[in-house]
């Protein structure tokens, strides 16, 4: 299995970076928008959810995307686009269940993560606080994802979330 | 082994790529009434603003074929499929198969009124009918119908600076796809770019000598010289219907969930089946891009041995109506008439949303003007979540650094509330 970007939202503080990085490396200009790692905010209870393309294996965009240019590179498992024939209709961010697709209104087209076109991707590196790692992981998906949620649940059960610090018992994330 | 597919759309070209990689050493074979590569035919209105050139309609080129090593019978008509000897008959020879794929589509409905046959009538949905409204250079124009295609080509036509009305026979604009409420805000935006919009007529009549001249509804006459039908269409059975194939109630060839005819060795799928939908679990023609390829892959990993069933056909919509992004999927209210729909909306200044619930279960959501944190919505509706399941969620912020899509989809789930903007 190759390299995936692995977000633990525990330890991001939301200092957007990878955004910067993303948007400067990828798209030439300095504009968060542009970034293909989106962290979303909560501000009430300061929670910091990075949310990248995760390459899913039966990927929702690929079958949504009109021009068919949408496609998983079997090699790699990656899912790429031809870009120079996307016609922006949007159909892709519609239908991504992880809201990971950027529409770069300059170009007019929808462009997701590629992992810096399979080099170290450089949000990765750029990350203060190791809440972006570059790993290889033998699965990315709901099932995955359920498990850890239900492993959080049980080592939470015991002690009583402190009601003057919410959110502050949450640590670890999708790992 | 050797693989028939009838048609080269989405549908046709995605089974025969699935049976390509399951099994390289089969013999492919795709039949198509028209000499042209796979193309989108979902980009013919952008083609016709201009926005996407005509070569970049195409998705595949006469050598993408010979790679996959699919052998091509194109620009050719199948005149019979007979069952008991199992061959197909196109009008100069014999191909024998071993499975077959019926991927035939559907085509646009022109109803039999006067003056249909005049110069001056187009459709929409091929590159062929594409050609034809270009080279009629058209001025004055009236679209029937006011549908994706319709809608679309009458912005399309706007840009190129003619004059352009549409008349739907339905008290809305896209009835199919939005309700009332949203249907009336896609009106607005076509009127203020300069498309006048006619509800509630109906055409009788196409005026004219030799080419068109106007167009006669129950309430009026309006002068034009191109009519463009774009009031639905016709699912392509003869053949399929004359081979013993049963057809369904709605038209389209009936298949199981694999996609497989009533006749062993025959599958179906793309615009000329009746597929079910994925939330009501009732029967409906899908005729949509997304579910079209799905079902190809669906047909194309049984015909190739690899069970797999399909989950059912789900609406999406997406269109860019005047610079605002319009998107209905799921359900709408006028689906599901003997449910009582529950209805969230909410509405400020340039943006619109409303969200449907079936018994708290999220069933459609349609939107303007809003791109972000859909997706969730429509894994919510593909897996008939309760709302009060993900508000739990919201609210607590429990579990959410597992599930961190659903703070995209939070300002719709939450009633459009600021404080739970991120």
């Amino acid at each position: 299995m190759d390299k995936r970007i692995v977000i633990d939202p525990g330890k991001c503080d939301g200092c957007g970076i990878c955004e910067l990085v993303c948007a400067a490396g990828r798209s030439g200009t300095w504009h968060p928008a542009l970034s293909r790692i989106k962290v979303k905010k909560d501000p009430i209870w300061s929670l910091n959810l990075p949310v990248v393309c995760s390459h899913c294996e039966d990927a929702p965009c690929g079958s949504a995307c009109l021009m068919n240019i949408i496609d998983k590179d079997y090699s790699t498992g990656l899912t790429l686009r031809v870009l120079s024939r996307c016609i922006g209709c949007r159909a892709c961010q519609v239908s991504c269940p992880f809201d990971a697709c950027t529409y770069d209104y300059r170009s007019e087209k929808v462009v997701n993560c590629d992992l810096c076109e399979g080099r170290a991707p450089e949000c990765v590196s750029c990350c203060p606080t190791g809440a972006l790692r570059y790993e290889r992981a033998e699965y990315f998906g709901e099932e995955k994802l359920k498990a850890a949620a239900r492993a959080a649940i049980i080592e939470e059960a015991e002690p009583v979330p402190d009601k003057d610090t919410p959110g502050l018992k949450r640590s670890g994330g999708v790992k | 082994m050797r693989t028939v597919i009838i048609g080269n759309g989405v549908s046709g070209n995605k089974a025969a790529e699935t049976i390509r990689r399951q099994k390289p050493d089969w013999e492919v074979v795709m039949i198509s009434r028209e000499a042209l590569p796979a193309y989108s035919a979902c980009a013919l209105p952008d083609c016709l603003a201009g926005w996407v050139s005509r070569d970049d309609l195409f998705i595949k080129s006469f050598s993408d074929y010979r790679e996959l090593s699919i052998r091509t019978e194109f620009g050719k008509e199948v005149r019979l499929i007979d069952t008991a000897s199992c061959e197909v008959v196109l009008e100069d020879r014999k191909i024998e198969y071993d499975r077959l794929i019926l991927a035939s589509g559907s085509r646009a409905l022109i109803p039999p009124l006067t003056g249909v046959m005049l110069e001056g009538n187009f459709i929409l949905k091929s590159v062929f009918d594409l050609e034809r409204i270009m080279a009629h250079r058209p001025k004055q124009v009236v679209i029937v119908g006011s549908g994706n295609i319709g809608v679309e080509a009458a912005e399309a036509l706007e840009l190129r600076g003619c004059e352009v009305t549409i008349i739907e026979m339905l008290d809305r604009v896209m009835p199919k796809v939005f309700d009332e409420k949203p249907s009336a805000i896609i009106r607005r935006l076509l009127e203020e770019n300069g498309v006048r919009v006619l509800t509630g007529e109906k055409v009788m009549e196409v005026r004219g000598s030799g080419k068109v001249e106007g167009i006669i509804t129950d309430a009026r006459e309006i002068p034009c010289d191109t009519v463009i039908w774009a009031v639905g269409v016709r699912q392509n059975v003869e053949t399929a219907r004359e081979a013993g194939i049963d057809i369904g109630s709605l038209g389209g060839i009936k298949v199981n969930s694999r996609m497989e005819t009533n006749i062993e060795g025959i599958y179906a799928c793309g615009d000329c089946i009746e597929s079910f939908s994925l939330v009501t679990r009732r029967p409906e023609l899908s005729l949509l891009w997304p579910s079209a390829k799905r079902q190809g892959e669906i047909a194309g990993l049984n015909c190739s041995g690899k069970p797999a069933e399909y989950e059912g056909s789900f609406t999406l919509v997406v269109e860019e109506i005047c610079g605002k992004n319009c998107v209905s999927m799921g359900s709408t209210g006028g689906m599901q008439n003997d449910i009582q729909l529950q209805v969230i909306e909410n509405e400020d200044k340039d943006c619109y949303f409303r969200l449907l619930l079936d018994n708290g279960r999220i069933a459609g959501f349609q939107g303007i003007g809003h791109n972000e944190g859909l997706g969730a919505i429509m894994a919510l509706i593909k897996t008939k979540t309760q709302l009060s399941e993900v508000k739990r969620v919201l609210e607590t912020r429990e579990l959410l650094t597992m599930v961190p899509w659903f703070a995209g989809a939070a300002r719709y789930l939450m009633g459009g509330g600021d404080s739970y903007e991120f």
